[in-house]
């Protein structure tokens, strides 16, 4: 256990889909050198498959004894996705615009599909996702090395680069598949929560763009922030797929607000919801329900009363509002120099000390 | 105590050598690997060279690391049922330098290419492990690098293809967004040079280690050494790789003289997704140098041959004592896989007194590192470094020593079969 925990919530309710998270991530860490494959930020559209390729079946995290448990390695050609370029160059010169790869799988091959029967019940909402910094990572647990390494100021999950020898069994024991092996340096890398940025008092890059206003980001502890609020205050952001063990520290608003369902003669059916709570449980667990209540109550509340804080935190009103980084929490714990890009992540500026593991609770 | 238990492994000793005294020939000896004096520096010498003619070779077994379990699913799959591989090792020295040659068979070549796009590949590679104290034979390194105070030095090789990093500088911090390539063209060119310059040689490193996960990179070239491996098709069909690896008799890790040495080697096969903790494994094996005739503790004392031992007895307090914690074999009777070492491995890759040590005083050979977190509810041992450490075996050294003999006797039965 880290000292304090850095925590992100996503509000699905508001998630467009858009990418530009995606994009965010992708242009500031992993668009070179072996990470061209990577979303350290990915977005997938639920029911999917997901990035990589059936992701939730694919093992890792650990059983209800807590014992880790074993877990499948992905390979790109196969389950994450070949990147392919176009020869966008040429076409001016007169030739075909062709990929360069044959383009055979990506990251959001099934992207809105959904499932379900078009026009009458058909549903489908977007989750995005980033390493969880989990409390009791399972990434950590299944490193031979000792390389991977949560750090105690902010329970961001790192992997010490210079410890990791390619081994990939962290990749097998994340039950996100969060963890990336990169094949040019036969070491694995993963989302380092944008901690160049928080240590300068700025959110992560992907919560920075993301024109939805989604995410949230602060401390769990610190009771001002909007992060403490939705999940600990008001209980409605809750952690995917806890049920695998790992307590992942990004929480989401789940979805409540969809269209009705038809009937066979196209009218809607009033009170209806395309989203089948079973498969929210299945994502989020039976505290599901609690979490749409209050949603639903509160909704009511605005609209009734005007008033509802729950209902102004989600609106996300402000930016300074939204990132609550403790202002100085960092600044104070050490000199704040920026290093060269690239450079900065192989050892955190203010990584101190880390905890190797705990031994649970 | 301590004491007490002392005296009774030192007993325990004497009697083993009594009986060792008693059978000349013992179906538990261990093979020796003779190092052949050379004239002429081998510094530099590869698998190719010439001088390999003038040493014989001695067979060892290899047997599959079974001892942890590792979380990799498909890859546990390929290595189920593993059998030992045998290894055919030479050794020479020059006076300066020792260097050893090994080959055992591989039918696949398998190469970590370093292709972006090839994030499942593993590397073909082996290593040779040498104890940087082996003055008293009784209490050498666990196998499995090293233990708590008992640090080894691993050689390590593996058939990476040149590449900006893994190589032998370990640089990772100097990476150029390809990119923006029309904008630094002279930069780009620049760097290439700087890659082609750091990739100079393939994947070899030197590493101490004191314990599961504490292997660490010897980079301020205190470590002089070379390695060599190259994978041969035989002209009758099979194929097999050989590795050398060269290093002076003298530096700061290891002190070599002219008595004999414990070694050990590993080798992987990367398309059975080995690497780490998926290998084979031989025991500590003894090198003596030919010619130099020594009344040596080591080789006398080292893996004494235990025919006085009855197995069956062994057997029967194997499961009394042993099987509630540890399974081993096609037994599985502990509470959990992950409550203790699994032992179906144990008689190919141990030494018969770390086998009576870990039963008398399983204080002693606690191998630190043991990734507790992931099986919180199984801790192998507890405290730390600074505050000393305690295995969570309690010490059976209320047991006669007949009854440890047997006992080691039956350990010493489980292993794999040959390949």
């Amino acid at each position: 256990m880290s000292k304090r925990q850095l925590a992100m919530v996503m509000d699905l309710n508001k998630c467009i889909g858009c990418q530009t998270c995606t994009v965010a991530c992708k242009t500031q860490w992993t668009n070179r050198n072996g990470r061209e494959y990577m979303y350290w930020n990915n977005v997938e559209t639920y029911p999917g498959t997901g990035y990589p390729k059936n992701w939730m079946e694919l093992g890792g995290g650990f059983d209800a004894a807590g014992d880790l448990q074993d877990g499948i390695i992905p390979n790109i050609e196969a389950d994450y996705g070949v990147p392919w370029d176009y020869n966008f160059d040429k076409v001016g010169a007169g030739e075909q615009l062709t990929p360069n790869v044959e383009p055979t799988w990506g990251p959001n091959w099934d992207e809105d599909e959904g499932t379900g029967d078009f026009p009458n019940d058909n549903y489908f909402f977007y989750i995005p996702r980033i390493c969880n910094h989990c409390t009791n990572p399972g990434c950590l647990s299944s490193c031979p090395r000792d390389a991977i390494f949560k750090r105690d100021l902010d329970g961001v999950v790192l992997v010490d680069l210079d410890r990791c020898q390619g081994y990939r069994y962290c990749i097998a024991g994340c039950p996100y598949k969060k963890v990336y092996f990169n094949p040019k340096l036969s070491k694995t890398e993963k989302c380092i929560f944008c901690f160049p940025r928080i240590e300068q008092g700025l959110p992560p890059a992907c919560a920075q763009q993301c024109v939805g206003r989604i995410r949230f980001v602060g401390f769990l502890d610190d009771v001002n922030s909007q992060v403490h609020q939705l999940v600990h205050k008001y209980k409605v952001a809750l952690p995917l797929r806890a049920d695998r063990g790992t307590s992942p520290n990004v929480y989401y608003i789940p979805p409540t607000e969809t269209p009705p369902k038809f009937d066979a003669e196209g009218n809607v059916i009033e009170g209806s919801n395309r989203i089948p709570v079973e498969e929210l449980e299945k994502l989020f667990g039976s505290e599901v329900n609690g979490a749409i209540k209050t949603l639903k109550s509160e909704m009511a509340k605005r609209k009734e009363t005007g008033k509802s804080e729950l209902m102004d935190l989600l609106i996300a009103y402000s930016h300074s509002e939204m990132f609550r980084l403790d202002n100085n929490y960092y600044k104070k714990e050490g000199s704040n120099k920026l290093a060269p890009v690239d450079n900065r992540y192989l050892s955190g500026k203010h990584t101190q000390r880390i905890s190797r593991f705990s031994r649970g609770n | 105590m301590m004491s007490n238990s002392t005296k009774s492994i030192k007993k325990l000793v004497a009697v083993s050598l009594a009986a060792s005294a008693i059978c000349a020939t013992s179906a538990f000896a261990s093979p020796v690997i003779k190092a052949y004096q050379v004239n002429g520096d081998i510094k530099n010498i590869g698998v190719e060279s010439s001088s390999w003619s003038k040493a014989k070779e001695t067979e060892i077994l290899a047997y599959p690391q079974t001892t942890i379990h590792l979380n990799d699913k498909k890859a546990n799959e390929l290595n189920d049922g593993n059998k030992a591989k045998k290894i055919k090792v030479k050794a020479l020295t020059d006076g300066q330098n020792i260097a050893f040659k090994i080959e055992w068979a591989d039918k696949t070549e398998s190469i970590q290419s370093g292709n972006a796009i090839k994030n499942t590949e593993f590397a073909d590679g082996f290593a040779v492990q040498f104890a940087t104290k082996y003055d008293d034979p009784l209490k050498l390194p666990y196998i499995g690098m090293g233990s708590q105070d008992r640090p080894v030095m691993v050689y390590l090789q593996k058939a990476v293809a040149k590449l900006f990093e893994p190589n032998g500088n370990g640089e990772v911090t100097m990476q150029v967004n390809r990119a923006n390539a029309p904008k630094f063209e002279k930069d780009l060119e620049r760097f290439d040079i700087d890659v082609a310059h750091l990739a100079r040689k393939s994947y070899q490193k030197a590493f101490v280690a004191e314990g599961f996960g504490s292997m660490t990179e010897i980079k301020d070239k205190s470590s002089d050494f070379l390695m060599d491996m190259k994978f041969k098709k035989k002209l009758f069909g099979g194929s097999n790789w050989e590795g050398s690896v060269v290093r002076p008799l003298n530096d700061t890790y290891v002190k070599i003289y002219n008595d004999p040495i414990p070694v050990a080697f590993a080798v992987w096969d990367g398309d059975k997704m080995n690497r780490d903790g998926l290998k084979h494994l031989s025991t500590w094996i003894i090198v003596e140098f030919d010619g130099v005739v020594s009344d040596d503790k080591l080789k006398k004392e080292f893996d004494k041959p235990l025919e006085n031992a009855n197995l069956k007895n062994g057997e029967e307090l194997t499961k009394a004592n042993c099987s509630s914690c540890h399974n081993y074999g096609a037994v599985h009777e502990a509470a959990s896989a992950y409550m203790a070492p699994n032992l179906s491995n144990i008689g190919g890759y141990s030494t018969t007194p770390y086998l009576i040590e870990s039963i008398t005083q399983p204080h002693n050979v606690i191998v630190p590192g043991y990734n507790a977190n992931a099986h919180t509810n199984f801790a192998w041992y507890y405290g730390d470094k600074e505050s000393g450490m305690t295995s969570a075996m309690p010490a059976f050294d209320y047991l006669s020593e007949q009854e440890i003999l047997d006992i080691v006797g039956y350990l010493k039965t489980l292993k794999a079969e040959v390949e």
